[in-house]
């Protein structure tokens, strides 16, 4: 992971993005006696593997196209890319496109791989079945690190995306797609591992909605303060498993507040900043992302505009359903009654899991205070300290040498050889209360639904939409279809064939010559006037075929 | 004359080794093949050619003198090796040593003739890798069939004697066939403008073009096309391309292991090695105007055995229809004509040779343990043999393709080598088509390894399943080794196969 965060090209990223995934895999299948885990860790490898594949594909084609991979300076690919698209570079392109509509195709190649390992629809299936592994990996590989290296991906080669409108547009668009999606999926589910693994995948279409939206620093941002809560809500959620003897029905816990008292607490620091409630640190990064969405979608005027204004949209329903999934996590596993003996005899792990419980909890409260833009805006005074760390210096330093810097990005956004965006002017408190609002909302309707001492089911009342949901719009099962119905059958039909066809002419070749031999073998019968009466024939046929090629006639 | 001394020391070798008592064979092979992997390794360090040795390149351990003369040819013995052939003549010894040692557990009867034909086939492949006479690589080419056909034969399993038969007759008509191809254009073409087969005089005097004279009644373009298809047809049957593959699995399935890891480690490369140096380097031209179908069978190649590997059940068909994958992926390089093309396609028949060997050694080794290679019959092998499994994971995380392991290496170079091809029409969608073998790959040998090596421990068996032993292990644990230091490391080889390579696509001398 370090090595792919310090990759100064995109082939070295490539390698240890693929080393990762091999980590992952043996990670899930760390249980490998068990029957689940080998089965989860195949599917995240082989999901993840075909996203890889558009992945490479990008990789060989930036190589192809600018006969460099690296991600800053002066022969960089971003910077070639830009240049290639004034005119003021010339780099190879295939298949007869012009240079900006064939980054837009190396763009969303890469992509591919960044839809994979960032868990996003329609290749999200894996993570929610990779939680087989242990929580501790769940934690740092699942939802913190790993997961991030998409995201993380976008980001690094920021500079290539921010000149296709296209590639932004699709960012975006998967992105806030893939948050509202996955967050609906986390409103019914049983257990905690589950909801947090929607949750997941909910929040990292956050970071590529910012990312798309022309937040840059807005999705790194938000990759940041969600590293943090959401390792913490998931060795929360291991410290509660652990309490419960591995059982990680949410239905069978119950007032687990008053057994577990740092566990309840410091989770529900986290689970204040995932639903985004100030101050805690998923607000401040929320609400940038979804302000970068809304102003730059309301200000361009192209196609793009109305595609971040979709993504706006979605991205705030998506808050109602964050607030409302986070507490009725919450509520199910700390209040009310205890539901079950387990649950009644818990007691709280000692404080080798406390202690980082502890310290993350902590992060979880105050990292969004390095960058509070709203604050900014109302107060005046220069806080937002990650959006400086982002732009660097203005003057020289490495934002101009590197050509990664925020300032340049925007840039790039806003030129009209980029992605040709504008910004709307809107004040971002005001943007930022209504986002507050829902989630306030999405939290309220929980704690009213699920606050009580022995809670109802109520999502039954859902009927087939529950269904629906339960069973994640059977996405899984159209994947398992395909290659368990489609592609499988296809294989032993062409195994089939190869036997039967293929095989069958080399073997039915072979079959001819031996019965032609064992034929022609017969005319050697050992009698002599048989052989007398062919000596004749033949030299007949010798001398006519003669008479007639020379001419004798 | 290191090469001389070294192949006629292995010939020597076979013969004792085929002299000794049962009892002590396996160890007299063992002893005697780390001569040739010495030597080898020594010619590794001390190599000092440049370019091709086709195109007049500076050779390395050089030898040549005159035998006889045949039908007015001067037979030469000529052999030296260039930084292509190097490392299939390393790879090759490094092999042989390996499968000797694999062969401990599982050959149990006629065990001095089993390593003396072993020994037998390594002087062979290394004649054949170093000849640059055609006559004597000829003899060297047809020779290596010889004690293939009796290991199959002979210790194979249940239906040896077709799997031996339709190996030995399929590649045989093949030769046959690249001979009468090769006898054509060099007899028929090029006529008395040269006086000796040697490939290097053969390959100038096509490339310097306008050589060629009509050959019953062939046109010299028509004569060339002719030969081409001849040559192309019968080395792709050996690589093997779809669909002259069927010979492939047949025989991996009955050969012992051992000699499975010489057929699919190296004597599948005598075909892309033969290609490379008789079409690709002789008639370039040509090759160019077939391109789009060469790349189609390539690629065609890839998907169709990762296709039919999905559909096996047997673990040693799974790994012998990949190398059918795997195989293709060498063609798209050689069709690309682009110095990452070519070279990476050179490099790939390095790393499948350690990597298929590895796996076929592994499913050997399970084996040997559980007598079954059905997937349905077993389960939960990581729980009684942690260091194989261990092995057999990371060989097939080599075979997906996993950067840092030879596989990625050679596999990458292909892909950017044959993604920018100027000789390939629409490169870069042959070249898309191709990879989506690594997607293909994942998840045959995943599922493979899903069903056999984790989960509950299953296998019946009426005695206790345990740790394989040492010396079936430590091959394996050399082999990854090697696997992962070309991974890390690929200019051990690619270097000098660069600079051999750069001739052939319009680089330096």
């Amino acid at each position: 992971m370090l090595g792919f965060v310090v990759a100064d090209n995109l082939l070295m990223a490539f390698m240890f993005f693929e080393l990762v995934g091999l980590c992952s895999y043996l990670l899930i299948g760390f249980w490998f006696r068990q029957a689940g885990p080998p089965s989860a860790a195949k599917k995240a490898f082989l999901v993840t593997r075909f996203g890889d594949y558009f992945f490479l594909i990008g990789v060989v084609a930036v190589f192809a196209t600018f006969g460099t991979a690296k991600f800053a300076g002066d022969h960089s690919f971003p910077h070639l890319a830009e240049q290639a698209i004034q005119g003021e570079a010339t780099v190879n392109t295939f298949l007869g496109l012009e240079p900006a509509a064939w980054f837009t195709v190396v763009g969303l190649l890469v992509l591919g791989g960044v839809i994979g390992k960032s868990a996003q629809f329609p290749l999200h299936t894996w993570l929610p079945d990779a939680m087989e592994g242990p929580t501790p990996v769940s934690a740092l590989i699942h939802a913190a690190t790993m997961v991030a290296a998409g995201v993380y991906l976008v980001a690094r080669m920021y500079g290539f995306y921010a000149v296709s409108p296209t590639a932004m547009a699709v960012i975006a668009l998967v992105g806030a797609f893939t948050a509202l999606f996955a967050a609906t999926m986390g409103l019914v589910k049983k257990e905690i591992k589950q909801v947090l693994a929607y949750s997941t995948i909910s929040q990292y279409g956050y970071i590529m909605l910012g990312l798309g939206a022309g937040g840059y620093v807005a999705g790194t941002f938000h990759l940041l303060t969600h590293a943090f809560f959401k390792a913490l809500l998931f060795l929360g959620a291991g410290s509660v498993i652990i309490a419960m003897h591995h059982n990680e029905d949410m239905w069978d816990m119950g007032g687990l507040k008053d057994r577990m008292p740092v566990t309840y607490y410091t989770f529900l620091a986290g689970s204040l900043a995932l639903a985004g409630i100030v101050p805690f640190a998923g607000f401040w990064s929320k609400d940038e992302v979804l302000y970068e969405a809304l102003v730059h979608g309301l200000g361009t005027t192209s196609g793009l505009g109305t595609a971040l204004l979709v993504a706006y949209g979605m991205g705030l329903i998506a808050v109602l359903f964050t607030g409302f999934y986070t507490f009725r996590m919450v509520m199910l596993t700390f209040h009310g009654e205890p539901r079950t003996e387990t649950a009644r005899e818990a007691t709280e792990p000692g404080w080798n899991v406390k202690l980082p419980l502890v310290v993350l909890g902590i992060l979880a409260t105050t990292v969004g205070f390095v960058n509070m833009v709203p604050v900014k805006d109302l107060t005046g005074m220069h806080i937002d300290f990650l959006h400086q760390w982002l732009y660097g210096p203005s003057e020289g330093g490495w934002p101009a040498a590197l050509g990664t810097g925020g300032e340049h990005y925007h840039h790039l956004l806003f030129a009209d050889y980029g992605a040709g965006m504008a910004a709307a002017e809107l004040p971002s408190y005001l943007v930022g209360l209504l986002s507050l609002a829902l989630a306030l909302f999405g939290a309220g309707a929980a704690y009213a639904l699920y606050g009580g001492a022995d809670p109802d089911p109520h999502t039954d009342k859902l009927g087939s939409i529950k269904d629906v949901l339960y069973n994640n719009y059977y996405q899984d099962e159209y994947q398992v279809w395909l290659a368990e119905g489609v592609v499988l059958p296809l294989s032993k039909a062409a195994d089939v064939f190869d036997q039967a066809v293929v095989d069958g002419v080399v073997n039915g070749v072979s079959s001819v010559s031996l019965f032609g031999g064992s034929r022609i073998k017969r005319i050697q019968d050992g009698l002599v006037t048989h052989y007398a009466a062919m000596l004749t024939i033949g030299l007949t046929v010798l001398l006519v075929g003669f008479a007639i090629y020379g001419g004798w006639f | 004359m290191i090469i001389e001394t070294l192949i006629g020391f292995t010939f020597v070798a076979a013969l004792l080794t085929l002299l000794v008592p049962d009892e002590v064979a396996n160890r007299v092979g063992a002893a005697l093949s780390l001569v040739p992997l010495v030597g080898t390794l020594w010619m590794w360090t001390q190599f000092d050619g440049s370019g091709n040795a086709l195109t007049g390149g500076t050779l390395s351990f050089e030898t040549q003198f005159d035998l006889l003369t045949l039908s007015g040819y001067q037979v030469q013995w000529f052999t030296g090796v260039d930084g292509i052939s190097l490392p299939l003549v390393v790879l090759t010894a490094f092999l042989t040593t390996l499968a000797i040692v694999s062969a401990w557990t599982p050959i149990d009867d006629r065990q001095s003739q089993f390593y003396g034909l072993m020994l037998l086939m390594e002087a062979n492949l290394l004649g054949m890798f170093t000849a640059l006479d055609f006559f004597v690589w000829f003899v060297f080419w047809e020779a290596t069939l010889v004690p293939m056909y009796f290991l199959i034969g002979v210790w194979g399993g249940p239906r040896r004697k077709y799997a031996a038969i339709k190996f030995f007759v399929y590649t045989n008509v093949a030769s046959l066939l690249m001979f009468v191809g090769f006898v054509a254009l060099t007899f028929g073409g090029l006529g008395d403008s040269i006086d000796t087969l040697a490939l290097p005089e053969v390959a100038m005097a096509l490339n310097a073009g306008g050589n060629v004279s009509s050959f019953m009644g062939l046109a010299p373009g028509t004569l060339k096309l002719v030969a081409f298809l001849a040559m192309f047809v019968g080395f792709a049957v050996k690589v093997p391309v779809a669909p002259l593959h069927t010979w492939l699995p047949d025989a991996h399935v009955e050969a012992p292991t051992p000699a499975s890891v010489m057929l699919a480690g190296v004597l599948l490369k005598m075909g892309t090695y033969a290609m490379l140096r008789f079409n690709f380097t002789m008639l370039p031209d040509i090759a160019s105007d077939l391109a789009v179908l060469i790349a189609a069978l390539g690629a065609f190649s890839v998907i169709y055995g990762a296709i039919l590997a999905l559909a096996q059940e047997d673990l040693k068909r799974i790994v012998a229809y990949s190398s059918v994958s795997s195989m293709g992926y060498v063609l798209l390089g050689l069709i690309a004509y682009t110095e990452f093309g070519v070279a990476g396609a050179t490099f790939q028949m390095i790393a499948h040779g350690l990597i298929s060997g590895l796996m076929f050694m592994a499913v050997g080794v399970i084996y040997n343990t559980t007598h079954t290679r059905m997937v349905g019959d077993m389960s939960g092998l990581a729980d009684r043999m942690p260091v194989t499994v261990g092995i057999f994971v990371a060989g097939a995380f080599g075979y997906m393709g996993l950067p840092l392991m030879a596989g990625f290496a050679g596999e990458y170079f292909i892909f950017v080598g044959s993604f920018h091809s100027t000789v390939i029409p629409s490169a870069p969608l042959f070249t898309a088509a191709a990879m989506f073998g690594i997607v293909i790959v994942a998840g045959y040998l995943l599922l493979a390894m899903q069903r056999t090596l984790f989960g509950p421990f299953e296998l019946d068996a009426d005695y206790e399943v345990g740790a394989a032993p040492f010396h079936d292990v430590a091959p394996l644990a050399v082999l990854l080794l090697a696997v992962i230091a070309l991974g890390v490391a690929p200019d051990l080889f690619f270097d000098m196969i660069l600079n051999a390579i750069a001739p052939l696509v319009g680089g330096g001398a």
